[in-house]
């Protein structure tokens, strides 16, 4: 006799599909510092194209306005709270994209300090080295671009600084999280190794000694953060358990022919 | 971690979203380390192939961020969205490689405590559905998947394939009748089991 559902004899078949492999760590380590830095700079052009010059003077005439109406000293230091408060914000936008030699530059590396206290675990502060670590690869680039070789300099010996920070974190990390941050560390410093590599074929004769040192001092940073002895396995990218999925009623008769067209993105 | 596939939205992807809108780093943190997971098995299970499934899913990420930017993109239901790029990203992968997907099928699945002879009688099932599920079209293969291997209801995998529920069941059953067939003439499934 026919079954009623086709499920139940395909079951096993069907189950035996379910397992996938883990991903590995590291990869998805690399995509999601490349994802967020591709957000940081989509930010950044986002808030040079959009203008700081039309929110300042957005705050400005509000500030007066405010003032005019004589609220009296608490509503103008309110106010002055509020316009430092965008001030600085606008001026954070603006120093995202700023370089060693740039007028902005002290409150870009500030703002950095401020966000590595903020963050949360190791990890995250890790994480924060290299994204750090990769802006200043790119700052040394384009420094080195425009001929600014002691600027170019000045960027990757900060870049130096970075992923050493990096390292030393890996190095006092303990338990498994130190496992996956040393596969972070290291797939960060494989790709930055690749940037700085290009880089050195680009770069005049003067600036290739500063480059050469930021690619040893990777590798250093590579080896000390490095994991001792025999990694363990990792619960990371273990499939999760799932629900059956069982079929619900099928269609009566033989079903149509469907419309097969490909869904934008 | 607690399982979320099978649910058909997340109450968190609203305010996420709103927040990746913007480009919060923290938002889409959020996001690429909810969706990475499921997101790597969707399109494993489609390709087969672990390094494949890594580099489709880290491009799925990135195209979000290009939407975003254009300010397109998801409107309210992220996971519906993320799958259908994630599914369209299978399909253009396919196009390209001639040789198909599952030539290369990776085979380091995690271990599990069975004897020798069921680890082999699994090995080959797997072997023969997967070829079954090499017999159907993209979107019959893409409703199976979603449907049986990551635990969506009708409703969700219709959303993600953008067509009415009535077809993702029609495909589905079409799918399954495909899949049964090629199992029997295979040997996988009896005669006497239909």
């Amino acid at each position: 006799m026919k079954k009623e559902n086709p499920y139940d004899e395909l079951e096993p078949a069907l189950d035996s599909l379910r397992d996938a492999p883990p991903f590995d760590p590291s990869r998805k380590a690399v995509a999601r510092v490349t994802f967020l830095a591709e957000a940081r700079r989509l930010r950044h052009e986002l808030a040079v194209s959009k203008g700081l010059a039309v929110r300042r003077k957005g705050v400005n005439t509000g500030f007066m306005l405010f003032t005019q109406r004589r609220f009296g000293m608490v509503a103008r230091v309110l106010a002055a709270v509020l316009l430092l408060t965008a001030a600085t914000t606008g001026v954070a936008y603006a120093s995202d994209g700023a370089g060693p030699g740039d007028a902005l530059y002290g409150i870009d590396t500030a703002i950095e300090q401020v966000r590595l206290r903020l963050a949360s675990n190791p990890s995250a502060q890790a994480e924060l080295h290299l994204q750090f670590a990769a802006e200043r690869i790119e700052e040394a680039a384009q420094k080195a671009s425009r001929g600014d070789h002691e600027n170019a300099q000045a960027a990757l010996s900060a870049y130096g600084a970075e992923i050493a920070s990096a390292a030393q974190l890996v190095a006092s990390a303990r338990g498994p999280e130190s496992e996956t941050l040393a596969a972070l560390v290291d797939a960060a410093l494989s790709s930055h190794e690749a940037q700085l590599g290009s880089l050195l074929a680009t770069v005049p004769e003067q600036a290739k000694e500063a480059v050469q040192s930021a690619i040893d001092a990777s590798q250093a940073a590579r080896e000390n953060a490095a994991p001792q002895g025999k990694p363990e396995d990792t619960p990371h990218g273990q499939p999760e358990e799932l629900p059956g999925g069982k079929p619900e009623d099928l269609p009566d008769g033989k079903p149509e022919d469907l419309p097969g067209g490909k869904p934008d993105n | 971690m607690s399982s979320i596939i099978g649910r058909p939205s997340l109450p968190q992807d609203r305010d996420l979203l709103r927040r990746a809108r913007a480009l919060d780093e923290q938002a889409l943190g959020a996001i690429f380390d909810m969706y990475y997971p499921l997101l790597y098995r969707y399109i494993y299970h489609q390709v087969g192939h672990t390094t494949t499934a890594e580099d489709l899913t880290a491009e799925v990420f990135l195209r979000l961020l290009r939407q975003l930017r254009s300010e397109r993109g998801p409107d309210r239901r992220l996971k519906a969205w993320l799958y259908r790029v994630a599914h369209n990203l299978v399909v253009d992968h396919w196009r390209r490689d001639a040789h198909r997907h599952h030539e290369q099928l990776d085979e380091q699945l995690p271990d599990v405590e069975e004897g020798t002879e069921q680890q082999a009688h699994r090995a080959i099932l797997r072997r023969q559905a997967r070829a079954a599920l090499d017999t159907l079209t993209d979107k019959q293969r893409a409703v199976i998947i979603l449907k049986f291997l990551e635990g969506m209801d009708n409703t969700e995998i219709a959303d993600v394939l953008e067509m009415t529920v009535g077809a993702a069941k029609a495909l589905q059953s079409r799918g399954l009748a495909a899949m049964r067939s090629y199992l029997v003439r295979s040997g996988a499934v009896t005669e006497d089991q239909t």
